[in-house]
């Protein structure tokens, strides 16, 4: 790596840029929080051995400042405020449950953790347009007008489904979503 | 199997100090106590066990007169013995005891709830009462015990133990597997290139290479016991050989051991080696973990002792029907002997010591860190072969794929150690220091190498190991970085292997190449193991390793009386601890010989003849295989050896004919106890 723009930079610089971090303390470590996870179904985080395989064969290890080992050591300390707001970029490939030597499933950790930040904060807005798709069109994207566009242009037919079968399907997926509770936890309007 | 209708009862409350009496308040116990029918004393001691409360205990009964007598106190796992012991000292049958636990299941689990507890403890003395009086006195049986031991197992553990036991005057039969002795420790060898001084070095360098944390050389360590187990004469080695059949009871077991060919003439042979030179046929072998070749005559590696070579049944032409005398047509002794055949050896030993060690585990092959895949990723056990300066590549480190030497080399910790994937995921304890010490010797040789350990966590423990740990670091400049490999991918051209890894400490994903990569395996039970526990009925522990007596207070007992266990047999340790237990071992073995006579307690089953209708089904369902048929005038009836029945009371619940009995748990005890529990007060 070319360090000398960096000495560059600090040299010019008019003073250090420093961090504002403040230490954490006993009032942020929340320990129950463990047990929470438990009861969503993400497993006992205190037998992570803080090995870093999981972050080692995590494909978006390296796009996220939080890697997953991180965050399940936040978890070990109950650091719950901070865990939860972090990013929500797992792809749930469950590579990390593969290799993971204490036989823990980090993937599934996650999945707990966004239980438990639907039901505290609330849905994040991309999650609350992609449910309104699914329970209105039966898919999650929305088919913009371009997509149509480009579909009679090749050649296709105008839509790519058939439309007795798809209003089917949409009952069907608002009959589940009544039943299961989702429309109220993620705060959708199904009609009636 | 009538109760004692006068029986005299007489009471000890234990107050263990503070243990009980701080919670069950044991003086009104003992108010409670005095007054149940058939009681005619009840006293409290503080400490019952101490020598004045054993005395106490002694005149109080003489005094009183009592036939049988309750003690409240701990578990009978504790003081059980000695308690017996005593009240036979006063002439009472030492079976007219009956033990009431009032700490472990009282005063320790109710520790919240003092008033409820000495309610319990009173309950309790109760129903040990209402059961002394049914007590049954029993003599136990005389066992001789045979003044021999078996040794399983050739390795350090079991050289040491066969030697002291050899010493004391026992005859000892060392069985062990492989052609020879010395087991995994006699495989490295790193003495010869360290023998000298290192010229510039700190004088803390100065020493030779082989088991840490000394680093001295292995072979130089077991060659001189090696041979005096060999020149010993009261040991006799069964080598090539494995246990097939042990059964019997403490001082008396009868084995069976299968003595598998060696077609060479153990007295013949000299080692000269002039039969390999001329063999053609040409195999891996496997002792140097595939690194070198070998004949179908051969000696697995050079220091093998005792010298003396071997043919390979699957690999020899003469053996496999072909025309071929090459090796005796060789040999000025005429050792071979190709009509040489497998052997059964019957034992009676007194005693039985198992020291079956340790395997290497074997990396899932086509794994993750692609063991067996690539070329030179290699597991510890094959870096020690290549150290050797008499092993396969003359005690110089290179790659598997082109024979060069390497100069960038990653250590990988915790292969199969820690894993709870393949097995309980315990930690095998020596695999931080062998790569200390692995890592030492490379730079030694060649210091310009660079070698990075990937480690979870460094468990330098015990006498001048974290010492050894500062000298891997600072002397030998060996970097330490904290993360389990992720994968390993190997360059396709040059044969270079990238370590991707997370470096935990800074949050950082690694990707970094290395010309070798060195798995630092974990310990496994050795192969065999597990048949010969359930042979002998051992119980192993989650790990698969043996499971001692008791974690303190017997480390070298078994759950089998008679029957003791060291070194790595028992778990993963070094060569002091194994050292050390195996001596341990040796010395509970003669202590329990040199009593030449043994009495076995009288927990016996016994059966009712007249009631048994020889059906035989006790004899399937016995773990100890005590009943056995005897043919009487009234037809076939079932026996209980009294010395092998360990009074689990399995046969009684089987027998269809209820003709079976435990002494001491008859249905007369059990009903008086549960009907002194259910009483209304």
């Amino acid at each position: 790596m070319d360090i000398s723009h960096a000495r560059k930079e600090f040299i010019i610089s008019e003073k250090e840029r420093l961090l504002e971090e403040i230490p954490i303390v006993d009032e942020e470590c929340n320990r129950d929080f463990i047990r929470a996870i438990i009861e969503m179904g993400g497993g006992d985080v205190q037998v992570c051995l803080q090995c870093g395989n999981c972050t080692g064969v995590c494909p978006v290890s390296l796009k996220t400042e939080n890697k997953v080992r991180n965050i399940i050591k936040m978890c070990q300390m109950g650091l719950k405020e901070r865990v939860l707001s972090t990013p929500w970029v797992c792809a749930t490939c469950h590579r990390c449950y593969e290799h993971c030597p204490a036989g823990m499933n980090p993937a599934e950790l996650i999945i707990a953790l966004r239980h438990i930040v639907v039901r505290e904060l609330g849905p994040p807005p991309f999650v609350v347009s992609i449910s309104n798709n699914v329970a209105n069109l039966g898919q999650a994207i929305e088919i913009s007008d371009k997509i149509l566009d480009l579909r009679k242009k090749i050649g296709l037919n105008e839509k790519p489904f058939d439309e007795r079968y798809r209003s089917k399907a949409i009952m069907d997926i608002k009959t589940i979503m009544k039943a299961t509770g989702y429309d109220k936890l993620i705060g959708i309007d199904l009609g009636d | 199997m009538n109760s004692q209708t006068d029986a005299k009862v007489g009471v000890f409350i234990c107050k263990c100090g503070a243990n009980i009496n701080s919670i069950v308040d044991c003086e009104n116990v003992r108010g409670y106590a005095s007054q149940l029918p058939g009681v005619t004393f009840s006293i409290c001691n503080d400490y019952l066990c101490s020598p004045e409360g054993l005395s106490q205990m002694r005149e109080e009964i003489k005094k009183s007169g009592a036939t049988s007598i309750v003690i409240a106190a701990c578990t009978p796992r504790i003081c059980e013995k000695i308690f017996r012991d005593n009240i036979e000292k006063t002439g009472l049958n030492r079976n007219m005891l009956q033990i009431a636990n009032i700490r472990e299941q009282c005063s320790w689990v109710h520790a919240n709830e003092p008033f409820k507890a000495t309610e319990k403890a009173k309950n309790l003395v109760k129903i040990g009462v209402n059961r002394a009086k049914t007590l049954l006195p029993a003599e136990g049986v005389d066992v001789e015990l045979k003044q021999e031991v078996l040794v399983i197992g050739g390795g350090v553990a079991g050289v040491e133990a066969a030697y002291k036991l050899a010493e004391l005057g026992f005859k000892v039969h060392l069985v062990e597997r492989k052609p020879m002795l010395g087991g995994n420790m006699a495989t490295m060898f790193t003495c010869l290139l360290w023998c000298h001084e290192a010229p510039g070095k700190p004088q803390s360098l100065n020493f030779r290479f082989g088991t840490f944390p000394a680093c001295d050389c292995s072979g130089c360590t077991i060659m001189p016991k090696l041979n005096d187990v060999i020149m010993h004469p009261n040991i006799d080695i069964l080598l090539l050989s494995e246990v097939k059949q042990i059964v019997g009871h403490v001082g008396n077991f009868k084995v069976k051991v299968l003595k598998k060919p060696r077609f060479v003439d153990e007295k013949k042979c000299v080692g000269c080696g002039n039969c390999a030179v001329v063999c053609p046929v040409v195999k891996k072998n496997e002792y140097d973990y595939g690194l070198s070749k070998r004949k179908a005559i051969f000696m697995p590696y050079q220091q093998a002792l005792p010298r003396k070579y071997v043919i390979d049944k699957d690999a020899c032409l003469r053996l496999n029907g072909q025309e071929c005398s090459a090796c005796l047509e060789a040999c000025e002794f005429e050792a071979p002997n190709f009509e040489d055949h497998e052997q059964e050896i019957d034992l009676e030993v007194g005693a039985i010591i198992i020291a079956t060690g340790f395997e290497p585990y074997k990396p899932r092959i086509h794994g993750y860190l692609g063991y067996q895949e690539y070329d030179n990723v290699i597991t510890i056990m094959e870096l020690e072969r290549m150290l050797d300066k008499a092993g396969p590549t003359g005690g110089i480190v290179v790659r598997p794929s082109d024979r060069k030497i390497p100069k960038k080399i990653a250590f990988i910790q915790c292969v199969g150690s820690r894993d709870r994937k393949i097995s309980a995921g315990y930690c095998s304890k020596v695999c931080c220091m062998y790569t200390m010490k692995n890592a030492q010797a490379i730079k030694e040789v060649h210091p310009e190498t660079d070698i990075t350990v990937y480690y979870i966590d460094i468990r330098a423990v015990g006498k001048g190991v974290e010492e050894f740990f500062h000298r891997t670091r600072e002397d030998y400049g060996v970097e330490y970085t904290r993360g389990r490999p992720a994968k390993i991918i190997e360059d396709k051209e040059t044969k270079n292997l990238i370590v991707r890894a997370e470096e935990t400490l800074l949050n950082k994903i690694t990707e970094r190449m290395y010309d070798l990569v060195v798995l630092s395996v974990s310990l496994v039970p050795s192969e065999g193991s597990q048949e010969l526990a359930s042979m002998l009925r051992l119980r192993t522990s989650p790990d698969g390793f043996i499971q001692e007596a008791h974690t303190r207070m017997k480390p070298v007992e078994t759950s089998m009386e008679g029957v003791f266990v060291c070194g790595c047999a028992q778990g993963p340790k070094d060569v002091p601890e194994s050292i050390a237990q195996a001596r341990a071992a040796a010395l509970e073995a003669a202590v329990l010989l040199s009593r030449k006579v043994a009495k076995a307690e009288s927990l016996n089953a016994f059966i009712e003849t007249e009631k048994c209708i020889g059906c035989g089904l006790c004899i399937d369902i016995c773990p100890y295989g005590a009943p056995i048929p005897i043919m009487t005038e009234s037809g076939m009836k079932m026996k209980i050896t009294e010395a092998l029945c360990r009074g689990c009371g399995t046969c009684v619940a089987s027998c269809p004919a209820k003709a079976i009995h435990a002494r001491q748990f008859t249905d007369d005890q059990i009903f008086s106890e549960i009907k002194a529990a259910l009483e209304a007060e």
